[in-house]
Parts: C-alpha cells; sequence; structure tokens
C-alpha cells in the first residue's frame, strides 16, 4: 500500500512537474474549432469534448440559441428531448426534465459559468432572476439526469449550465431592441472587450417589462391580486485578468430585479418581486500539484410573494435568504491514462422569514444550515475506445434554527438541530464502437433534500375553525429523497445525411418524495397543513433525437416517452389534498421537428412542438383546508416562426411568432397562454 | 475476475458490435482539414509558437504511393493559411535516408508507407526536436511520432507523451485532457 502511494505520488509530481504553466479558463471557441464539436467542463469537472462525456448531455450552441427566436431561455430550452415547459404567465415558466414539472420544482441546478443561481430558500429557479442576456450566451450545457456527485444537492432531475463570452478570448459588443404584442418591450447591450493583453471585460445590462396575458383562466385567475406589468431589469459586470502565465482570476458583480407574476407551489398565483445581488471572485492556477481551482460567492435574495388567501386579501412573506458558498478543487492527470479531481465545498445559506414591514412573521424564525462536501472524480482511459468515469461526493448538513412559534406549535427549536449525510455518485462507461458509434452505459444516485422553506416555513394562509390560522408549515423531520437513475445512451454519426442522432433508454426511482400538504396536525388553536414526506416514484422513458446541418439548412427533430408511477401517501382519493401529482402532470408524449433554412440574407426558422395531456391542479381553497381542485390540460401543438433579414454583416431584423396558430392555450392551471408576435433588432460588432 | 477474462469478453464484445457498428481504417492520406487541426494543434504548445515555422515532409521516394502523398502535402501546405498567427513555410522534403538533414525543422509532416520506418523517423526527430505528424494514427499510439491526427469523420488527436517529451514538446494542460495522450 506504501509502496503503491508513493508511486501514485510520484506520477502527480512528475505530471505536474513536467506541465507547461499556463492556466486558463477554457476557450471555448478556440477548442470547438479544433474538434469540430462543442466542449464542456459541466460533465466532470474535466475538459471534454461532448462526444466524450459520460452522460447525456445537450450542448446548445449560440447559433442555435439565435435560431429559436426565443426572448427568454425557457422557451429555447422547449425544443429539446426530455424538456418540458409550462408557461405560467407571460414572464414565468417551469422547466422539467424527464418529469416531475410542478410549480417552484426544486429538481434542476441551474448555474451561470458554474455559479448556481437557483434559490436555496425553495430550491427553485426563476428564470427571469438569472442575471445574464441571451446575447453574451456562448452555450447552455444540459445534462440529463442527476449529477449530485459533481454539483451537489438538488441536481437530481438534471443541471443547466450557462457559459457567457469570456472577453479574454471573445471581443464583441451586441445591442439588442424589440417591440411586440402584449406591449413587450425589451432592449439589452452586451460587450465582451479587452483593456490589454492581460485584462479583459464583460458587461451585460437588460431591461424590459410587458404587459400581463388578458386572459381569464377558468379557475379563477384573479387579475385584480397580480402584476399586470411585468418588469425586469438587470446589469453585470466581470472582469477577468491573466495575472501570470499560471495564474488567472475573475471578479464579478451582478444585480437583477423583477416584478412578475408566479405560479406558487401552493397552486395559486403570487406576485412575485424580486431582487438578488451577487457577488463573485475566481482563482484558477496551474501548478506543481495540478489545476487548482478556488470560486468563492454570495448569493443575496430580497424576495417579496404576496398570494391571495381567504382573509387578508394578500398574505405577503419575505423569505430573505444570503448563501454563501467556497469551492476549492484540484484537477490532475497521472501518467497519461487517469486524471483525478479532488475537490472541497463549504456553504452557508440562512433564511429569515418576513412580513410585508420587515417585521418577523408570526411566529416565523430565522433557519440555516451549514454544508461541508468533499468529492473526488476518477476518470481512467481504459483503452483509446472505452472510458470510466467515477465520482463520488460526500455531503454533511447541519441545520439549525432561532426564533419563535406561534402559539401551540408542536416544534421547538430543538427539533431543527439536525444533521443529514448523504452521498451522490456518478459513474459512466464511454464505449467508443466505431468512429460512428458511441454507447454509453450510466448509474447515478442524486439527493434532493428538503428547502429552507420546506424545513421551515411558517406561513398562515387561512383562519382556523379555532380562532387561529391555518399554517403551511415546514417539517423539520422531513427526509431527503435519494434517486437513482440508470441508462444507456447510443450516438450515432450519419454522415450521410449530415446528422447525429442519439437514442437513450432511462429508468429511475425516488424515494420519500418532498411535497405540501403531506399530513396535517390539529393544535388547536391552529391547523398545520405539514410539507414532507409522500411516498415514492419511479419513471421509465426513452427519447430519441437527430440534429444535423447542411451550408443552408440545419435540423433538430426528437421524440421523448416517459412513463412516472407514484407510490404515494397523497391524492388516492376523491379529494385531491396536496399540489403533488406527479404520474398525472408528466406529458407521455413529446415531439419537436425545428428545421431552419437560409436563403440569400434571409433565414426562417419553425418549430412545430407537440405534447400530449396531462392533469394538473389548482388550490380553491375549498372544503377541507387546502384541497386542489384538478385540471386537465389537453394535449397541444405549438407551432413558432422566425423570420430574420441580415442588413448587413453587423445589423440583423427579425420578425418572430410564438403559438402563431393557437391562442389562448394551456400549460398550467393559471392563465391560459397567448400568442405573442415581436420585432426585434440586433447589431454586433 | 481475471484481467485476462475482461479483455476477452471486450474482445468478444468488439467483435459482436462490429458485426452491427460500422467500422473504418487507421490511416488515410493527409488532408487540408489534417493540416488545419494540426496547426491549431500545433498553437496550443505551451511556448505559443507564433509566425511561419520551418517545416517539412517527411517521405520514400523508392515507394511510388509515398511520393504521390508527398508531392500532395506540398500544395496543401504551400496553399495553408495556417492558424492566422502560426503559418507553415513552404515545405522541404526530407528522404527517409537523409533523415539528418532534418536539423532546423521544426514541424515534419509524414507521408504514407512509411510504418517500417517509423523508429528511425522518431529517433532522429527526437534529435533534431521536431515536432512529427502522421495521419497514422498508429504512429502516435506507439510513440514514434508526437501528433497523429485525423478528421475525418470526426477529428481524432492522439498525442504521444514519450515522443513530444524526447522532442522537447509540451502542450498545454487543457489540450492534453481533451485530446487521447498515449
Amino acid at each position: 500500500m506504501k509502496a503503491t502511494l508513493k508511486i501514485a505520488l510520484a506520477g502527480v509530481s512528475c505530471f505536474a512537474m513536467t506541465q507547461a504553466a499556463s492556466a486558463q479558463t477554457l476557450d471555448y471557441g478556440l477548442y470547438e474549432e479544433l474538434f469540430g464539436e462543442p466542449v464542456t467542463t459541466s460533465a466532470t469537472g474535466k475538459p471534454q469534448r461532448k462526444s466524450d462525456v459520460p452522460l447525456n448531455m445537450e450542448i446548445i450552441t449560440q447559433s442555435q440559441i439565435k435560431r429559436s427566436g426565443a426572448r427568454d431561455i425557457p422557451q429555447i430550452l422547449r425544443r429539446y428531448a426530455g424538456l418540458s415547459v409550462h408557461e405560467f404567465s407571460i414572464a414565468s415558466s417551469e422547466v422539467g426534465i424527464r418529469g416531475y414539472n410542478q410549480p417552484f420544482a426544486e429538481r434542476i441546478l441551474v448555474l451561470v459559468n458554474g455559479r448556481q443561481v437557483y434559490l436555496e430558500y425553495f430550491g427553485i429557479v426563476i428564470w427571469s432572476l438569472i442575471g445574464v442576456e441571451l446575447s453574451e450566451i456562448r452555450q447552455i450545457e444540459v445534462i440529463r439526469g442527476p449529477n449530485t456527485a459533481l454539483f451537489g444537492f438538488n441536481a437530481v432531475s438534471g443541471v443547466i449550465n450557462i457559459v457567457t463570452d469570456n472577453p479574454l478570448y471573445t471581443q464583441k459588443t451586441t445591442v439588442t431592441a424589440g417591440y411586440g404584442s402584449q406591449n413587450q418591450r425589451f432592449a439589452s447591450l452586451t460587450s465582451s472587450f479587452k483593456i490589454n493583453e492581460m485584462i479583459g471585460v464583460r458587461i451585460s445590462a437588460g431591461l424590459g417589462g410587458m404587459d400581463e396575458f388578458d386572459t381569464q383562466g377558468p379557475l379563477a385567475f384573479n387579475r385584480d391580486t397580480v402584476i399586470l406589468d411585468p418588469r425586469r431589469r438587470h446589469v453585470t459586470g466581470e472582469i477577468y485578468a491573466q495575472l501570470t502565465d499560471s495564474i488567472q482570476a475573475t471578479l464579478e458583480g451582478s444585480y437583477t430585479d423583477i416584478d412578475q407574476n408566479g405560479f406558487s407551489p401552493l397552486r395559486i398565483e403570487a406576485k412575485a418581486q424580486s431582487k438578488l445581488k451577487v457577488i463573485r471572485a475566481r482563482i484558477i492556477a496551474e501548478t506543481g500539484i495540478g489545476q487548482i481551482n478556488i470560486n468563492g460567492y454570495i448569493n443575496d435574495t430580497d424576495p417579496l410573494f404576496q398570494l391571495p388567501t381567504p382573509g387578508p386579501n394578500l398574505n405577503s412573506i419575505r423569505p430573505f435568504n444570503k448563501s454563501t458558498i467556497l469551492q476549492v478543487s484540484d484537477l490532475f492527470k497521472v501518467g497519461t491514462n487517469h486524471t483525478f479531481r479532488i475537490s472541497g465545498e463549504y456553504r452557508n445559506s440562512d433564511f429569515q422569514f418576513r412580513g410585508l414591514d420587515f417585521s418577523p412573521l408570526d411566529g416565523g424564525g430565522d433557519l440555516q444550515y451549514n454544508i461541508y462536501s468533499a468529492a473526488g472524480l476518477w476518470d481512467w482511459a481504459i483503452q483509446d475506445n472505452l472510458t470510466l468515469s467515477t465520482a463520488m461526493r460526500y455531503d454533511l448538513l447541519k441545520l439549525d434554527r432561532s426564533g419563535g412559534f406561534p402559539g401551540g406549535f408542536p416544534f421547538s427549536n430543538d427539533d431543527y438541530n439536525r444533521t443529514i449525510k448523504e452521498v451522490g455518485l456518478n459513474a459512466g462507461l464511454v464505449w467508443k464502437v466505431s468512429e460512428e458509434d458511441t454507447l454509453r452505459f450510466t448509474i447515478a444516485r442524486g439527493v434532493d433534500i428538503p428547502s429552507l422553506v420546506e424545513f421551515g416555513l411558517v406561513f398562515p394562509v387561512a383562519p382556523s375553525p379555532f380562532g387561529g390560522a391555518v399554517f403551511v408549515t415546514g417539517d423539520p423531520d422531513t427526509n431527503t429523497s435519494p434517486v437513482w437513475n440508470y441508462e444507456i445512451d447510443w450516438d450515432k454519426r450519419l454522415d450521410s445525411i449530415s446528422s447525429n442522432m442519439r437514442i437513450a433508454v432511462f429508468y429511475q426511482t425516488v424515494k420519500d418524495l418532498q411535497a405540501f400538504n403531506a399530513g396535517q396536525v390539529i393544535a388547536p388553536p391552529n391547523i398545520l397543513n405539514l410539507l414532507g414526506n409522500i411516498g415514492d416514484s419511479e419513471v421509465f422513458g426513452f427519447e430519441v433525437s437527430l440534429d444535423g446541418e447542411n451550408d443552408d439548412t440545419f435540423w433538430l427533430l426528437n421524440y421523448s416517452y416517459i412513463d412516472v408511477t407514484d407510490d404515494r401517501t397523497v391524492n388516492n382519493g376523491p379529494v385531491t389534498t396536496s399540489p403533488y401529482l406527479g404520474e398525472e402532470e408528466a406529458s407521455t408524449h413529446t415531439f419537436n421537428v425545428n428545421v431552419g433554412h437560409t436563403f440569400g440574407k434571409f433565414t426562417v426558422d419553425t418549430l412545430l412542438h407537440y405534447t400530449s395531456s396531462y392533469q394538473t391542479s389548482r388550490n380553491l381553497f375549498l372544503p377541507p383546508p387546502g384541497s386542489f381542485q384538478r385540471f386537465d390540460v389537453s394535449s397541444n401543438f405549438r407551432v413558432d416562426l422566425r423570420l430574420a433579414y441580415k442588413v448587413n454583416d453587423s445589423v440583423e431584423l427579425e420578425v418572430v411568432g410564438q403559438s402563431i396558430f393557437d391562442n389562448n392555450f394551456f400549460e398550467s392551471s393559471q392563465a391560459p397562454v397567448q400568442r405573442q408576435v415581436f420585432f426585434r433588432i440586433q447589431t454586433s460588432f | 475476475m481475471k484481467i485476462s477474462n475482461v479483455r476477452g469478453g471486450l474482445l468478444l464484445a468488439s467483435i459482436a458490435t462490429s458485426l452491427v457498428f460500422s467500422t473504418s481504417s487507421a490511416y488515410a492520406d493527409i488532408t487540408t482539414r489534417d493540416v488545419q487541426v494540426a496547426a491549431r494543434a500545433i498553437a496550443f504548445l505551451s511556448s505559443k509558437p507564433k509566425g511561419v515555422r520551418a517545416t517539412a515532409i517527411i517521405y520514400d521516394q523508392s515507394n511510388a504511393a509515398s511520393k504521390a502523398e508527398a508531392n500532395s502535402l506540398v500544395k496543401i501546405l504551400t496553399a495553408s493559411k495556417g492558424t492566422g498567427k502560426l503559418k507553415f513555410s513552404a515545405p522541404r522534403l526530407v528522404d527517409i535516408s537523409a533523415l539528418e538533414t532534418l536539423d532546423g525543422v521544426e514541424i515534419a509532416f509524414l507521408s504514407s508507407e512509411l510504418s517500417s520506418h517509423h523508429d528511425d523517423i522518431a529517433t532522429a526527430a527526437s534529435a533534431a526536436g521536431v515536432l512529427t505528424v502522421s495521419s497514422d494514427l498508429d504512429c502516435a499510439k506507439q510513440g514514434n511520432c508526437v501528433l497523429g491526427i485525423q478528421s475525418k469523420p470526426k477529428v481524432q488527436m492522439f498525442i504521444s507523451k514519450k515522443a513530444a517529451s524526447e522532442a522537447g514538446k509540451k502542450f498545454l494542460p487543457t489540450l492534453l485532457m481533451l485530446a487521447k495522450e498515449v
């Protein structure tokens, strides 16, 4: 054992000492040009070609983003296999990967340049709060399936990493402006430039506004209690500095401010006004022991949610949340066939529950957790055409609460002093059977932990018959939800039609699902509807996709099938008491046909998108307290169209129509979605 | 489980899947695209070479196929624009009987039909500090060439750690992780 360790250490030092000192972030454009395909670090933490990654990954390029004509990220994602997008209002959508798409779904981890943008107080992603403009996105990396071993908790359905232009490698300025139906108006400026050979700067800013859909849903989407003119403002600045040949550093600050309507997990609309402030510093250094990455950031969220509930017309809640994250990793090779990455992470997230006037809510306390993590990756090139990647991560979470409770509450602060230990695993075997064919066999264990809200929310929603209140309440004893995913993928290059084909078959199990209204406690004068565990679930599915392009034409076709089966303790009878409807809310069949063609200065891109029917629900505050009415969403064909005219190399005009043949159709039990048409002018130089 | 059993299982699986999946050969004539890929890869040397680099083509003048490909390579390299910052000089032809004349050459492309001479080429190239490039991927896999490149049907790049070290060439770590280091 000692001899083996000495040899291993000698191998590391030999490797490190012979390597050139040149630390840099990944120059995506240069390597994509070299290898003829996108490259990424999101799969394992080491740079890899898309065809080499040991899991199911989609990389959406800058060109594909532009051709989508989309105004926001969810509308880009809609057209890819395994992804579902439910539009709840004109400014907000929920995205799911392989099922379980529901309001405030906490199963997808979303990052910008490796920095998480999902909000820990609820484990959610508010897409318009992400501090990025479409024109500065280099690529969007979508991982289907768990990747807890690399990214930590809640990367259970998948991971979406948004990569922006790096000013040290790409210098470009883009100005965009547009106007359209529903009084949509938007403008953005993105610029990445170099001050000198050593320093680059990225700035981006955007603002926009629109009128909410003027439709009235059948289940009383109440236009008197929503924001009628959603808006968004954002600014980000980032400095990249090549301090020495061996060290590169970045410093980023970002601010985003939104007013919009969302769909709360209680299945009622909510005014969602949020401000997000971010500061981040990162150092990459090439050393004698490998490439060291140090990454630290603070996400400071100042949200205000206002929900229409019986009793007061609007119930207001400010879940202040500040998350501090510090990550350190070391990436190195031993010999020619073995790559290792070891990493550690510390995370602190605190949650302060306040009312509209910033005072503590009745009985609301302060909750926080500290998470200590250690992870390792081993990538073994067994043969030229056979690679095995194995990653494991250990997380230790310590939960803590301070503050009071409403009278008669059955919990004390001691109940929140919990320690949770979990292990995440990702293993993938990539077999290049031939130059055209690649098989991937993957197994993954992910973990979905309760959010800070799910642990410790104390939220009055209605008066109780005992003179107190009905509270929606977190449960400190909620179990984490382990997810196992088993998958086989077949990638095939079809040179005769300039296309790539993928077939993926997967099976996934989820234990101890978490949901609102998992149980009820009568504690006079109050009634507590508890967040908690509601049973198990499994999903089987397959995806087939074909994409390709030649000089003038681009195509993307895919079909997805999923079958979700729940074994749950709620919603098995005539009354729907919990908002969770996993198997009912999954759309079994989805297909996309996305074709584009350029002729002269004109480009036409079309998307035909189909989802089969599913069932969702809405909270009407019907008795018994906290019950929901089910709502059928019909199958839907949706056609989007983009027509672009290239005035010259710098200027392009577009007209985009979303759902051009269908107006007032449902993707949720909230307001029906309306047709949208907008014009956009973009200039790049 | 014994390693021999694992390897045997893999061999049987390879035979079975070759009946289903298409295969292709390990060698192809160097194309313009290959030269472009080579130029981009060479730009990732830690020395960050720029400008015109002294280039040669190693061939066997007694072999008609090797000579024909060498002539084709001359045309490709002469027309090549490199990467923008790195360019190839008008290439010098070097017969395998005159490898000692590689002195002063920085980059050498190997013509076809040279597999029986790979050892000699490796010895001469390492002594002269020459970065050798071949579309015969086995040349790099066996440690006789620094770079093995094929660009069709997809880019394959093999970097021999042994040959690179002996020639005094160091590539950036990121490229070594993206290519196949052997």
